[in-house]
Formats: structure tokens, C-alpha cells, sequence
């Protein structure tokens, strides 16, 4: 599965670079990751690097996301432990981290998009995930 | 034994992650992805270029059609025309020499395709489609400075915008002795060294003065949009954005200068 996403995260990320003249486009890359990385959070390695790429690729620096997704794994578990696991503070991470996009000059609407795709890709990831009762 | 072999894989890891930081800040390793990316994106747009064509071709025949009709019709006047054009020439050629324009020499232009943009709302890179540029290339659009040539392989240029903080551009305004270094700061441009009592004043164009040898004389650059004293200081805070806009520009112009830069002496 995860292969796959990152794959189709370098894709987004020629997507973000070929059309974006022309279309409000989401942050394909980062939406895809997030969205993986919330449904399961042990797929942190290939969301680090995918991230790192990202960041790479559209800034040429890796210090816009990548620091921020890297503590998500962490503030995972530890908002888990603290009032337990529930969707709540997921989304909460979710908006913090595509609030960065619109930092870093991002239109809002694109903005918005990402976090969208990401929920959509994190319901569709969660449910490969789910053991059947 | 366990717990030591899991010590050891997280050392490794933030070994691997320590090395990684400094290796993408040592080497521009973002510019190269950028440039291999080139041939990819030139594939990922070539289905709207078709339809760009195929429709240009429709529109085309039409054009040509009306073209073909209004020719006839002007051809009787054709040698009118000529002789318009000649005293157009002459008086081009003396209102150039009324407002001392200046001709920029020594280099070599050449226009470029624009094949990527890093997608916040001022992109502040760019991938081109060029042959022969060189590494601090100056790119420009119709309207203004856009930038630099950061890395360049083959067919394809990355290019670094005067939003980008790494850039900073010797300007003055036309007819004063105002020196000033223009510089990013990703949405906005900031002008240092303005002295107060030198300021422009808001909606000033600022151009690129030719000091250092890098950007040619004479190019638009920044409008100033915002001037503001500070105490205690003897420049003013000012700030500017970019003349040009490369967000919705299809080809920008490269200009190479036809002699290296000397190198500057100790």
C-alpha cells in the first residue's frame, strides 16, 4: 500500500510543479502523505522521506514540513495517551499542518483542498487497515 | 540485548537524519530533483499542449482566412505602409535618443519556455526549457527582473526568483544617485540602504543600476509599496514587489552575458 502512495505522491508533486499557473490544485504530495500517516502512523519512514522530497522538490529546503511531520508520530502517541485515542486531536494535527502550507504562501483554497484530500486518503487508508470483527 | 539493539537503530537513525539536514543544506539538492523533474513535467503537460495546438490549428485557419481577405484588400496600399514605416523608424529612433535610453549590451538574449512553478501564490522558482544557459543567467519577463539561473543540464534551467531571500539586486531610481540592494523575503521585497532623505516615494519603480556586473542596467524591478522611518536609523524601512509577473507568464527571456564576470581581486 504504501509504496504505492509514494508513487502517487512524486506524481502530485509533478502535478503541483506542471499546472500550477492554471489550476488550484491541493498539495497532492502532502495530502496523500498525511492522510497515510494518520490511518496508521507505523508507516512513518516513507512518510519522513516523501515528505522530505516534497520539501525538496517545492522549496528546496527541507525545513517547511518535514520538522512538523516528523514530531506528528510522537504527538500522536502522546495525545493518545492523554485523552485517548480518537479522531479529535487527528484533525487538529491535520489543520495545523496544512495551516503551514498556507504560511509558506500557499493559496487558502489550496490549502483547504490538502486537507480535504488528506481525510479522504486517511478514511480510505483506515479502512484497508480495519480487521473485520 | 534488546533494548541495546533498539538503541542502536535510533543513534543510526538520527546518525542518518543529522546527515541528511546537513547533506540538503550542503549541496542544492532540491535544484537537481527540480532539474530531473524537467523531462517529466514536459510529458505530464504534453496532453494540454496537444489540445492547445489542435485548437490553435482550428482558430489558425480562420485567422489565416480573414488575413488572406484583409491583404488583398491592402495590398494597393502596401508601398503607403512602406513609406509610414520609414518615418515611424526615424522617429523612434530620435525619441530613443531624447530619453537616452539605454541599450543593453554584451548580451545575449534568448526567449525560454516555462515548463514548472513552485506553487505558492509568488513562485519562487521556476523550471525552464532553454538550451546553453549558464548558472547566474539573468531571467526576464516583459514586465521586469524575475531571476536568476540556478542550475542548468541539457534542455532544462531552474531558476531562482528576487523573491528568493538568496538574491539580492543593486537598484537605483532613473536619474538619481540612489544606490540600494533589492532582496526577497518570499511574498514581498525589501530595499535596503535607502537613506531617508533619499526615499523613493510609493509607486516608484526601481531598476536594476548594473553595479557588480550581474544584472544588466536598466530593468524594472520593484514598485515600492510601503516606506517607513526608523528611528534611531539613518535608512528607512522600505519595501517593494517584483514589476514582474512570472506567475502567468508562458516564456521569459534568458540574457547571458557574452564575457565572464571578472573575478573580483583580493
Amino acid at each position: 500500500m504504501m509504496p504505492w502512495i509514494l508513487l502517487l505522491s512524486v506524481f502530485g508533486l509533478v502535478l503541483n510543479l506542471a499546472f500550477a499557473e492554471s489550476l488550484i490544485q491541493p498539495d497532492w504530495s502532502l495530502g496523500l502523505l498525511l492522510g497515510a500517516l494518520l490511518a496508521h502512523r507505523g508507516y512513518w519512514p516513507w512518510v519522513f522521506a516523501g515528505t522530505a522530497l516534497h520539501d525538496l522538490v517545492l522549496h528546496w529546503s527541507p525545513f517547511i514540513t518535514l520538522p512538523w511531520v516528523m514530531i506528528t508520530p510522537l504527538v500522536m502517541i502522546w495525545s493518545d495517551a492523554q485523552v485517548g485515542a480518537s479522531l479529535v486531536q487527528r484533525f487538529v494535527i491535520l489543520g495545523f499542518l496544512t495551516l503551514i502550507l498556507w504560511i509558506w504562501d500557499w493559496l487558502p483554497e489550496a490549502a483547504l483542498l490538502t486537507f480535504l484530500l488528506a481525510t479522504v486518503i486517511w478514511h480510505f487508508v483506515a479502512q484497508k487497515h480495519a480487521k473485520p470483527a | 540485548m534488546l533494548k541495546q539493539r533498539h538503541t542502536w537503530r535510533y543513534t543510526l537513525l538520527f546518525a542518518a537524519t543529522l546527515l541528511f539536514f546537513y547533506g540538503v543544506e550542503k549541496f542544492p539538492v532540491g535544484q537537481y530533483i527540480s532539474l530531473g523533474l524537467g523531462n517529466v513535467l514536459y510529458g505530464v503537460q504534453a496532453p494540454v499542449r496537444w489540445v492547445d495546438d489542435a485548437s490553435l490549428w482550428l482558430k489558425k485557419r480562420q485567422i489565416l482566412q480573414a488575413e488572406l481577405l484583409i491583404a488583398r484588400k491592402n495590398i494597393a496600399q502596401r508601398s503607403v505602409l512602406l513609406q509610414q514605416n520609414k518615418s515611424l523608424k526615424e522617429e523612434n529612433k530620435q525619441l530613443r535618443s531624447l530619453l537616452k535610453m539605454t541599450d543593453i549590451q554584451g548580451y545575449q538574449w534568448r526567449a525560454s519556455r516555462v515548463l514548472g512553478r513552485t506553487p505558492e501564490q509568488k513562485s519562487q522558482h521556476l523550471i525552464l526549457e532553454t538550451v546553453a544557459a549558464k548558472v547566474d543567467d539573468v531571467v526576464v519577463a516583459s514586465t521586469g527582473l524575475v531571476g536568476l539561473v540556478a542550475q542548468h543540464q541539457q534542455q532544462m534551467a531552474v531558476v531562482r526568483t528576487i523573491l528568493d531571500g538568496s538574491i539580492s539586486v543593486p537598484v537605483t531610481l532613473p536619474n538619481t544617485s540612489l544606490a540600494a540592494l533589492v532582496r526577497g523575503q518570499g511574498e514581498h521585497l525589501s530595499v535596503d540602504f535607502i537613506p531617508l532623505s533619499q526615499a523613493p516615494k510609493v509607486g516608484d519603480i526601481l531598476q536594476t543600476s548594473g553595479a557588480g556586473g550581474l544584472f544588466p542596467p536598466g530593468i524594472s524591478v520593484a514598485y515600492v509599496t510601503h516606506i517607513e522611518p526608523v528611528s534611531g536609523r539613518i535608512f528607512a524601512k522600505v519595501e517593494a514587489i517584483p514589476t514582474a509577473h512570472w506567475q502567468r507568464e508562458a516564456w521569459l527571456a534568458i540574457a547571458s552575458r557574452r564575457h565572464p564576470l571578472p573575478n573580483p581581486t583580493p
